[in-house]
């Protein structure tokens, strides 16, 4: 592994709270991390920095899709072999890191998925029932299908990240990554991984409501 | 009629409109004569409303409100169609632009950084 080199990117919104102990934790499995400051309106990119991290900071909020759109084209121009996204607000390990990009050092994957739903973990049930219609809509409107379509933490080879296309501003980009990796026939392998829901996490992600919007978007995406 | 010449009158407003923000170089001149040749015909059926009979006869349908209405929601879905299209456009171009910054400000603190060694 010491021969990947491994770049993990972190988009943030208003994690100021969280965003230092998150990078901290990175920067034990590799030393290149960048925080993408969503345009933030607390310190995340400033505690990023003292943190450690390389922030690259959203003038005004683009939503999800656009930080991680970010992030690939940050990727695409560093030497990075691997790529790994992973939320800002601390409900992923950074220790499960290595388990999650295995695949992808052995050869066997293009794209991994850090799966929430294949191991022993507390999910609210309003996250599992968000995610089995998100997975549902995803395969309906593009015909892919993977367990956990809106899990945040995901590892792409460059062989992915340097040709996916991205195009979706808000949650819906987590659709758009499985349809891309599907059309473009990656190979996809998916890791089982921890996750830690608390008050402070579990207010963020999708609503009702924001998963009606990411609904609309997802349709007008397959429309146009 | 009233409804006539209320129809007239709104149709008049809405070429003025057209007009003032093709002046103001808010329209190209295709949407200027898409748009002005959309009221000129409102106006026309308004002030003819034997044209939507003819209409009707020709669709199949009853009468020619009823044509009108047809006609008119099927204009309304697509308009809105255009809208979602267009800010959905805008908002990727916008996203872009933002991205573009964000990247050419890292590159710039990176070239700062190696400056500094």
């Amino acid at each position: 592994m010491s021969d990947v080199k491994l770049l993990i990117a972190i988009p943030a919104y208003n994690e100021a709270t969280r965003i230092d102990l998150v990078v901290r934790e990175c920067l034990k499995v590799s030393p290149d991390v960048i925080v993408i400051d969503d345009g933030s309106t607390d310190s995340t990119g400033q505690y990023a920095a003292q943190a450690g991290a390389h922030v690259l900071r959203h003038t005004i909020n683009r939503d999800l899709g656009g930080a991680l759109q970010t992030a690939f084209a940050y990727a695409r121009e560093s030497d990075a072999d691997v790529l790994v996204t992973i939320d800002g607000d601390g409900q992923f390990s950074p220790g499960d890191i290595p388990r999650l990009i295995a695949p992808i050092v052995a050869g066997d994957a293009d794209v991994v998925f850090g799966s929430r739903f294949l191991q022993e973990n507390q999910v609210p049930f309003k996250r599992r029932l968000g995610n089995i219609v998100a997975n549902i809509v995803t395969w309906f409107l593009f015909g892919a299908h993977v367990s956990d379509t809106q899990s945040g933490f995901r590892a792409f080879h460059r062989a992915a990240f340097a040709t996916m296309i991205l195009h979706t501003n808000g949650m819906e980009i987590s659709s758009e990554i499985v349809q891309e990796v599907w059309n473009r026939k990656l190979r996809i392998a998916e890791v089982p991984v921890s996750v830690t829901y608390d008050a402070y996490t579990g207010a963020k992600g999708q609503g009702f409501r924001r998963g009606l919007r990411t609904l609309g978007a997802l349709i007008l995406r397959r429309m146009t | 009629m009233i409804i006539q010449i209320l129809i007239t009158l709104f149709v008049l407003f809405a070429l003025s409109r057209v007009v003032i923000r093709f002046r103001a170089g808010e329209m190209t001149p295709r949407e200027c004569l898409f748009w002005f040749f959309f009221w000129v015909v409102v106006g026309g059926v308004g002030v003819y409303p034997n044209v939507a009979s003819w209409l009707a006869i020709a669709l199949g349908v009853g009468r020619g409100a009823d044509a009108i209405v047809y006609v008119a929601l099927l204009a309304i879905f697509y308009i809105l169609f255009r809208i979602f299209t267009r800010i959905e456009r805008i908002e990727r171009n916008i996203t872009a632009l933002v991205r573009e910054i964000a990247l050419r400000d890292a590159r710039h603190g990176h070239d700062h950084e190696q400056a500094k060694k």
